[in-house]
């Protein structure tokens, strides 16, 4: 009797267009039709064959490298902290001991700070509390780059010493941006996902982020809404609709609302404060107390809500049951969901301005980081004039780039490299490259460096302390750097970050930007003789000339230099580019 | 041997480099086409579909100890998927990965005790793809818009001027088409 209906609701389900209530019918339907539910397996079954043989999301190579991805996650962060430790231990122990000192002096204020109601005392408490473990770690690394700096004496390229470690503890976090989805409003345009967000406000017209706090808490918080972030457990919502997950280890997580104050007991709800201040709480599991707005939890007036109850409370603080409306509270989910999709949109304008790049006389050479499928051990590269570049991957593994569904080449081991000619004599360059750097090893750490080091031969790379730095031999005064301040912190750490340097011949001058700002602009040290050279060089890493009459036991000496993280894209043109050309490149580049 | 709880925190198992496992490399490139669509028939949502199939993998890797020689890699890879979708309907409060409790339930169950779906070598993408090159030109086009572009069937039959139910039904006819190419090619071998 039922199959055509059977057929009926199979067909939606596979068009994914399905309602919760026709789903049960079907699973009604095939509870008691052994031979309709095998029809409906060979169809899922059908289906996801098709979809894998036909989205490109979905191939073989891209599930592999998400797979290769996760075996490897782990294991990378835990690597790179193990050595900063390792390393910080032996040789900080004076640092180690000034930071317990800092340590002391700072809960001391913390304690002064609780024991005052006022709003300064809170600003104090603020930025120290949740923050002494960072601050402790902050100078530890800090001592293990002093350290560093000290050895590099010997090097090619002069080298001020930076005193850094003071200003980084005040860069202090509580939670992390995790995902965003239609962001508007002014102060969004610097926010970027996996970024660590210190407490303050945060304002924005439209759009979805995710937040999640050290504490463990989620929130999704929709726009327009204004938040300020007081510590690790506490937001105060003065507009916009919020959905917070509050796991065990949370419990106790605060969101302080114009007329209410609420406290999580445990697991989900909702809060949705509209502009003139009137607020709805949801509540779509376990339990939340609530107390009157700035009563500091006086227990008189303590109400508790429960799974499945509702209030409205309007701004004189009068409350009203209401139905709960739990599909208007994005889940984490569906965020996530969402912001796939804005992401592959984003990946399309990409593709449009790498294919657009194909046809710019300025490049010199392009390298978007595609893998090649046919030679993944190949690097293929668009130079001048239409021709093909290859790059020599050795080492390197492929790894998941800026989108999902980008490539990007992972340098790990101190060999990985890959080996590029760029022929050409130029009076400006400039470079671009999109990086994720998961950590500076090495007393400088390559980006792209001619072989050896003759005149003119520019090397472009990141000192051990976060310095992006241009080091050229000039025909006469010799070497020289030029740098930026340290550009790289703790918190920059495993997030994409677009790097670009400009050598200016007609200007005179050398200019770096990070994230299409700029960072830096200094004179040429020396004015430009001769033209600027390439030739065989290596992205990641550092070679002597192939020639080189240097002897073996020369080359052993010779420093690793390599570089540890992901590139997703290197962009080297003939000319100077200005301001706002680096600032496009960015920002349709940014994932 | 079967695994203890296969299902528990893939992710906190101590793995070394993936370059150092060529064999385990192998290992998926030879199921994971047929694992993700195995795990599909088990309710699972599609946007979760490799996702959780990743996770059998992981699984996999940490337990390769207890996998005995004897038996198929495929066959036990299935299982530990069907572990994590069990695993997923015992969370009470959400079942986000899966499209519907009660389905997937009755999947699962299904999985345990039916036959398998199909034989490992229909599982392949290049069976399937002579069998999807072969087809009519504007059923070619109707697969690439719903599986390579994802519309859905009222988008489809805005382009092709159809019923959107006209759609969805040519869709299953095709897919019931494919399942017969591919069964006939792998028996002529």
């Amino acid at each position: 009797m039922s199959k055509n209906r059977f057929d009926e609701l199979l067909h939606l389900l596979l068009d994914d267009d399905i309602t919760a209530a026709q789903m049960d019918e079907l699973t009604e339907i095939v509870s008691d039709d052994r031979e309709l539910l095998t029809r409906l397996r060979q169809h899922l079954s059908m289906s996801d064959r098709l979809s894998q043989y036909e989205d490109p999301l979905r191939n073989a190579d891209r599930f592999m490298d998400a797979l290769k991805v996760r075996l490897n996650a782990n294991e990378d962060t835990g690597r790179f902290f193990e050595q900063v430790m390792a390393s910080a231990r032996d040789e900080a122990c004076g640092q180690l001991r000034q930071a317990s000192g800092q340590w002391k002096q700072a809960s001391g204020q913390l304690r002064q700070a609780s024991a005052s109601n006022e709003k300064s005392g809170w600003q104090v408490a603020r930025g120290l509390a949740g923050w002494m473990t960072a601050a402790v770690a902050l100078v530890i690394l800090a001592s293990v780059i002093f350290q560093n700096d000290r050895q590099r004496g010997k090097d090619d390229l002069a080298i001020t010493r930076i005193n850094r470690g003071e200003e980084e503890t005040s860069d202090a976090g509580v939670a992390v941006l995790t995902r965003v989805s239609g962001l508007q409003g002014a102060q969004t345009v610097d926010w970027a996902v996996g970024e660590t967000i210190p407490p303050g406000l945060l304002e924005w017209s439209a759009g979805l982020l995710q937040l999640e706090f050290y504490c463990g808490a989620t929130v999704v918080a929709e726009g327009p809404a204004s938040l300020e972030i007081l510590d690790d457990s506490r937001v105060i919502c003065r507009s916009g609709r919020l959905r917070v997950h509050v796991p065990e280890p949370a419990r106790g997580f605060a969101v302080l609302a114009p007329t209410v104050e609420l406290v999580d007991l445990g697991t989900e709800f909702g809060v949705d404060v509209a502009v003139d201040g009137s607020t709805e709480v949801h509540v779509f599991d376990g339990s939340v107390e609530l107390y009157d707005a700035m009563s500091d939890r006086n227990v008189t007036t303590r109400r508790e809500l429960t799974a499945g109850d509702a209030v409205s409370l309007d701004h004189g603080g009068e409350s009203r049951k209401i139905d709960t409306r739990e599909f208007d509270f994005v889940t984490p989910n569906r965020l996530s969901t969402m912001a796939h999709l804005r992401r592959q949109e984003h990946l399309l304008e990409w593709r449009m301005f790498r294919d657009s790049l194909l046809h710019d006389p300025r490049v010199v050479a392009y390298f978007p980081f595609d893998r090649n499928v046919s030679d993944d051990r190949l690097l293929i590269g668009y130079g001048s004039n239409g021709t093909m570049l290859e790059g020599a991957i050795v080492g390197c593994e492929w790894s998941e780039g800026r989108w999902p569904s980008k490539t990007s080449l992972q340098f790990k081991r101190p060999g990985d490299r890959v080996r590029v000619t760029l022929p050409g004599e130029f009076e400006s360059l400039t470079y671009s490259t999109w990086l994720r750097v998961d950590g500076l090893d090495r007393s400088f750490n390559s980006l792209l460096l001619t072989d050896g080091f003759d005149t003119n031969g520019p090397h472009w790379q990141i000192r051990g302390d976060g310095v992006l730095i241009l080091g050229v031999k000039h025909p006469v005064k010799g070497k020289y750097g030029y740098k930026t301040d340290s550009i790289f912190n703790l918190f920059r750490l495993g997030q994409w970050v677009h790097l670009a340097t400009v050598y200016d011949n007609s200007k005179s001058r050398v200019s770096h930007y990070v994230n299409g700002e700029l960072a830096s602009r200094e004179a040429l040290h020396e004015a430009a003789s001769g033209l600027l050279t390439i030739g065989n060089a290596t992205i990641g890493n550092w070679s002597l000339p192939v020639n080189s009459t240097l002897k073996n036991s020369e080359r052993l000496r010779r420093q690793v230099r390599n570089f540890n993280g992901c590139m997703d894209e290197l962009i080297v043109f003939g000319e100077a580019l200005d301001d706002q050309e680096i600032r496009h490149i960015y920002e349709v580049g940014r994932p | 041997m079967r695994p203890q709880d296969p299902t528990l925190s893939p992710e906190t198992a101590d793995l070394p480099e993936f370059a150092e496992l060529p064999e385990f490399a192998e290992l998926v490139a030879q199921q994971h086409q047929q694992l993700r669509s195995y795990v599909r028939t088990l309710g699972v949502d599609p946007d979760w579909v490799d996702d959780l199939a990743q996770e059998a993998f992981l699984v996999a890797w940490r337990e390769r100890d207890s996998f005995d020689q004897q038996r198929d890699y495929g066959k036990w890879l299935r299982g530990i998927a069907r572990n994590l979708v069990r695993n997923e309907l015992r969370k009470q409060l959400r079942h986000q990965r899966l499209l519907h409790q009660g389905l997937a339930d009755l999947l699962v169950g299904a999985a345990d005790t039916e036959p398998e779906p199909e034989s490992w070598e229909q599982g392949r993408i290049p069976v399937l793809r002579d069998c999807v090159e072969q087809l009519a030109p504007k059923s070619r086009e109707l697969v690439s818009g719903r599986y390579g572009d994802g519309w859905k069937a009222p988008d489809l039959a805005d382009h092709f001027g159809m019923k959107p139910a006209a759609v969805r039904q040519s869709l299953s006819r095709i897919r019931q088409q494919l399942k017969q190419c591919i069964e006939l090619r792998t028996v002529e071998g």
